[in-house]
């Protein structure tokens, strides 16, 4: 059992294909990442990160496209700008901004997607856990 | 009989594969390696957040969406024997080398490649791999060296592991053919006052492509760590009439700056000085450059370097011009990446003789048969860049559909 | 909604590397927090197993999640749907995806991802794909150069009805080529296979059909002005080109006629034009003194062997830098500039100077109603790799030259050509597929403040005549970033709704709480 809830929001396009490609490369999720499949991160809304974290997460990454070559123009871009403004409003209530990542990967860099999810993984596990974790369903 | 036969697996084959698929022909695709998809898939994503357009990924993406087409075969490790006219199309005789991976019986669980002990032995299809399933290295793999490793085969769930797959032949059909048999790098060891081979930390950009391929990030070979002081040295092998070719090879700079902005922005500590002879980007100067912003990190001059040496402490000494004021100057690196050229294959020559086409001095096919149906696509022709040979390849399966439908 | 999620786990202990007796743990695990049943079912591989799963009963479930251990599209292995369930309320769970492929247990995972996606699954709406057959049989083209003519014409010569619509008269005949001449194209509205171009010809406004839009770059001649204060002749390289011509005292190549300035505009240089150009001049010997003044000489390729052979034949090659830009030196035809070889300062005899064309981008305005990609101040943008050559975000919608990225001008030909073949096979399938799971307003809720139709990078977003926005769902592509933006919240996609997603997260937490 893990200790640890990342829930990673990840697009159907580029950043599934990345992780398919390194499923069958053999590389395995960390138990800790929740994938939950969206068709854009540009879908994303910082409520949604928000209520990952409220509901027991320790951690929220989103995993698009890159920017100017999002397969819907510009929702990576819009997720990248979200996700910075939770950052600043984790700051805000005294909360590591850490907690909160953008990833951009494409469709061949499923290894190096890996690997920054671990140490995103690895940064997390070194914060003091939540203290409300679980008082919120 | 296939509509038509692809010879390379490359941007150029794939691009006319899925353009030929999606007119509803037969496609067969002939590649030498163990996976369709040719250079790309050797090559990382230069982008860290925003695209940088390197189009790696164009022709991987395509291969992957076509990975289980009907009216699609492709045959990997395949080695042309001879050929005929045959019935109005090509016959090829193939030889085709073991796998030792049953295709069919493949489910894509990964456990093999999480099992195999040895690095490089039991080889995973990279995204956009044409067939999309495992191959063993039978050089490296244990089975085959020595121990009588099994692994992979003991964790397979399906038992596709065969071992004792043997050699086959074949012979294969197509009524039109599209050569695409594109570019091989360029070894630098010709290049002799760079010292590649024997100097330490010195590597070709696909020496470096297969670092970051394994290890997620750019290591220094000789001791894993990461390199603080770079060099990038463009126009290794390419224009120049000793230990290389006398063209141009076109995609370098292009390549070798999207390289160098992926390396500055995943080693933000360390020092890049990116030298080159012309700056030989489509774009213009000022939007090629625009990343680099007021990064002090980064330097970008024209030059030529004379020669690389063995510095202190494990360094690399490069002596080069400096173009502004005609004076010569030293740097000291911790690694120096050359970014080689590239020149058509030389089995290029040899399916081209056999196709009755004309090859100049360089290897580069430069006429094709439409009358009888063989085609040519992609680098076999002249230096391109990935989007390049991709594009063309998808141009010349217009010239195949004319072939295939348009009456005489 | 009154829906059952029926959950289906495949007992591929090869492949899931599982005991049976973990698979049963998993099975009552799931059981314990699902509504609906929780059934084992004999492995996904063969034949058999698949005709048993159409007969399977679910219990009174109106949906099932099944979760397989090999990725279906990998191995085209897809199971056959139970009979009793509509195909689009079942979601097959790759569960190798999140598996642990060194590990036997993988209990929680599994538990985690068939849980998350029953949970999804249990409001979710069952949505087809539509194919929608194109309306219309014309492929246009928009554009007045000789490229565009040339694809015009090679439309119509593989057999598809094909306008070109063009400022100029045209007097060319073709089999399948109808010149719409003397036409500006002003906006284009619709689906694939259904587009609407309205345009004014000859003064009037008027409006055709299409099922493809081919837009091809257009170059301009730009201004080729001499400089002040001097005699010197410009000529554009084109027209030299086309005619060389000389017997003067010295000739001049320069790179880019804004290179005087102290800033340069962008040109894509017709390079394999001004080497071809520059040789001949040394050749044929029309000038005593031949110069190309250029900040990179982009002889790329195997024009890296025509520059050998123009240096040769005479042709001085000198590269400026940023610092030092090249000078007129007033009242006589000298340009001055330094060498940064050599560190020295020349003065080339200029009594012509050949410059390249500068090319002019599409006009915001046609770029914005044309469904041009276009960053937030409407500048025409290059389509990301995701794309593919020449598509704009638009299906159907091609472009080509200079109104996509920066090329070489002999780039151009395998770019059109490309795209004409792909138009083709767009023509043959002859239906655009209008995506299930749509974007859909509450009308209700819509302030109208036209944020989701600046955002939908589709233009699927349209306001309608009563003030509310309204989704055209045969454009809608599902991306769901209108969603997000909406600031009233009056937006949701079907199938990825804020209470799917908040149930997901939910389910998610709940295996490892």
């Amino acid at each position: 059992m893990s200790k640890i809830n990342i829930v990673a929001f990840v697009c159907e396009n580029h950043a599934l294909s990345a992780l398919k490609a390194a499923s069958i490369a053999g590389d395995s999720l960390p138990e800790s990442v929740k994938i939950v499949k969206i068709p854009c991160t540009g879908r994303l809304e910082t409520t949604q990160m928000l209520d990952s974290i409220a509901t027991g997460a320790d951690g929220v990454v989103v995993i698009g496209c890159l920017e100017d070559n999002c397969f819907h123009d510009v929702g990576s871009m819009l997720a990248r700008g979200r996700v910075d403004r939770i950052k600043d409003l984790l700051k805000d209530i005294k909360m590591e901004p850490e907690r909160v990542e953008m990833i951009n990967a494409a469709s061949v860099s499923g290894a190096m997607l890996m690997l920054k999810i671990r140490q995103f993984e690895g940064k997390l596990a070194a914060l003091p856990s939540l203290p409300f974790k679980g008082a919120i369903k | 009989m296939s509509d038509v036969i692809i010879i390379g697996g490359g941007p150029a084959g794939i691009g006319a594969a899925e353009t030929l698929l999606s007119l509803g022909k037969t496609v067969m695709v002939l590649e030498s390696a163990a996976f369709a998809g040719g250079v790309p898939l050797d090559l990382s994503c230069k982008g860290d957040v925003e695209c940088t357009r390197c189009h790696v990924c164009m022709p991987r993406d395509s291969g992957s969406r076509m990975a289980n087409a009907s009216g699609l075969e492709v045959v990997p490790m395949a080695a042309i024997e001879g050929s005929s006219s045959k019935d109005g199309g090509t016959e090829f005789k193939l030889k085709i080398s073991p796998r030792y991976v049953n295709i069919g019986k493949c489910t894509g669980c990964g456990k093999c490649a999480a099992a195999c002990p040895v690095i490089g032995a039991l080889v995973a299809p990279p995204h956009g791999a044409v067939p999309n399933a495992p191959y063993i290295n039978s050089e490296i793999c244990q089975h085959f060296t020595s121990k009588k490793c099994t692994e992979c085969a003991k964790v397979c769930p399906t038992g596709a592991f065969d071992y004792d797959e043997k050699l086959k032949t074949a012979a294969v059909q197509g009524k039109a053919v599209i050569v695409a048999t594109g570019m091989d790098p360029i070894d630098p060891t010709g290049v002799q006052h760079y010292g590649y081979g024997y100097l330490p930390n010195v590597l070709t950009s696909l020496d470096a492509e297969r670092i970051i391929a394994e290890h997620g990030e750019i290591r220094r070979p000789t001791d894993g760590q990461k390199p603080k002081k770079i060099m990038i040295i463009q126009c290794v092998g390419s224009r120049t009439t000793k230990g290389g070719v006398e063209y141009c090879s076109k995609f370098c700079c292009k390549y070798g700056l999207r390289f160098a902005r992926a390396l500055v922005e995943r080693v933000p500590d360390a020092q890049v000085d990116f030298l080159y002879m012309d700056l030989r980007t489509f774009e213009p100067r000022t939007e090629a450059l625009a990343w680099i912003g007021d990064r002090k990190n980064f330097t970008v001059s024209q030059g030529v370097a004379s020669v690389i040496q063995k510095g202190a402490n494990n360094t690399l000494l490069v002596r080069r011009t400096t173009a502004s004021d005609a004076t010569i100057e030293e740097g000291t690196y911790d690694m120096v990446i050359l970014s080689v050229g590239g020149q058509p294959r030389p089995e290029t020559k040899v399916l081209a003789e056999r196709l009755g086409l004309k090859t100049d001095s360089f290897g580069f096919v430069v006429s094709q048969d439409s009358w009888r149906g063989v085609f040519v696509a992609g680098s076999c022709k002249a230096p391109m860049d990935i989007e390049e040979s991709f594009t063309d390849g998808k141009a010349t399966a217009l010239s195949v559909l004319s072939h295939l439908e348009v009456k005489r | 909604m009154n829906s059952k999620v029926c959950i289906m786990l495949s007992d591929c202990g090869a492949c899931s590397g599982i005991g049976k007796a973990d698979t049963e743990r998993i099975i009552s695990m799931l059981s314990q927090e699902s509504a609906g049943s929780v059934i084992m079912i004999k492995s996904l591989c063969g034949e058999d197993a698949r005709k048993n799963l159409q007969d399977i009963p679910v219990g009174g479930c109106d949906r099932a999640v099944i979760g397989q251990w090999c990725p279906a599209e990998r191995t085209g292995k897809a199971p056959k749907m139970p009979k009793s369930i509509d195909p689009a309320l079942v979601d097959i769970v790759d569960l190798s995806l999140t598996s642990d492929k060194a590990s036997k247990r993988n209990i929680e995972r599994t538990v985690g991802a068939l849980s998350q996606a029953a949970a999804r699954l249990s409001l979710a709406e069952p949505l087809k794909e539509r194919k929608i057959a194109f309306a219309s049989k014309a492929v246009a083209v928009i554009g007045s150069s000789e490229r565009a003519v040339a694809a015009a014409r090679l439309l119509a010569f593989h057999g598809l009805t094909t306008k070109i619509i063009m400022p100029q008269t045209h007097s060319m005949k073709a089999k399948h080529l109808e010149v719409i001449d003397e036409s500006n194209a002003q906006c284009l509205s619709g689906i694939p296979g259904n587009f609407k171009i309205s345009l004014t010809r000859k003064g009037v406004e008027t409006e055709t059909d299409a099922a493809a839009v081919l837009l091809v770059g257009e170059r301009c001649f730009a201004d080729v002005n001499p400089p002040k204060d001097s005699k010197i002749k410009v000529i554009p390289l084109e027209q030299f080109a086309e005619h060389p011509s000389g017997a003067v005292g010295g000739m001049v190549f320069i790179d880019d006629l804004n290179a005087f300035n102290s800033k340069a505009a962008p040109v894509v240089p017709a390079w394999h034009t001004l080497l071809e150009a520059t040789k001949t001049a040394a050749k044929d010997k029309l000038a005593d003194n031949i110069a190309v003044v250029a900040r990179d000489v982009k002889a790329a390729g195997l024009l890296e062997l025509v520059w050998k052979e123009a240096a040769e034949a005479g042709v001085k090659f000198i590269r400026y830098d940023d610092k030092t830009r090249p000078k007129i030196e007033k009242g006589e035809n000298l340009i001055s500039v330094k060498d940064l070889v050599l560190g020295e300062t020349l003065y080339l005899q200029a009594d012509v100077l050949v410059a390249p064309i500068t090319t002019r981008p599409w006009e915001p305005v046609f770029i914005e109603k044309l469904f041009i990609p276009s960053d937030w101040d409407f500048k025409a943008r290059s389509r990301g790799p995701q794309r593919g050559i020449s598509q704009s975000s638009c299906d159907g919608v091609f472009l080509v030259g200079y109104s996509n990225f920066a090329k070489l001008t002999d780039e151009i030909e395998p770019e059109l050509s490309s795209t004409i073949v792909q138009i083709i096979a767009m023509m043959r399938q002859g239906y655009h597929i209008g995506k299930a799971a749509v974007a859909e307003i509450t009308e209700a809720k819509c302030s109208a403040c036209f944020t989701c139709v600046r955002t939908c990078p589709y233009r699927a977003a349209e306001m309608n005549d009563s003030w509310k926005a309204v989704i055209i769902a045969d454009k809608c592509q599902g991306c769901g970033n209108c969603v997000a933006v909406c600031p009233s919240k009056a937006i949701e996609l079907k199938n990825c709704t804020r209470p799917q997603i908040a149930k997901e997260i939910a389910a998610s937490m709940e295996v490892v709480m």
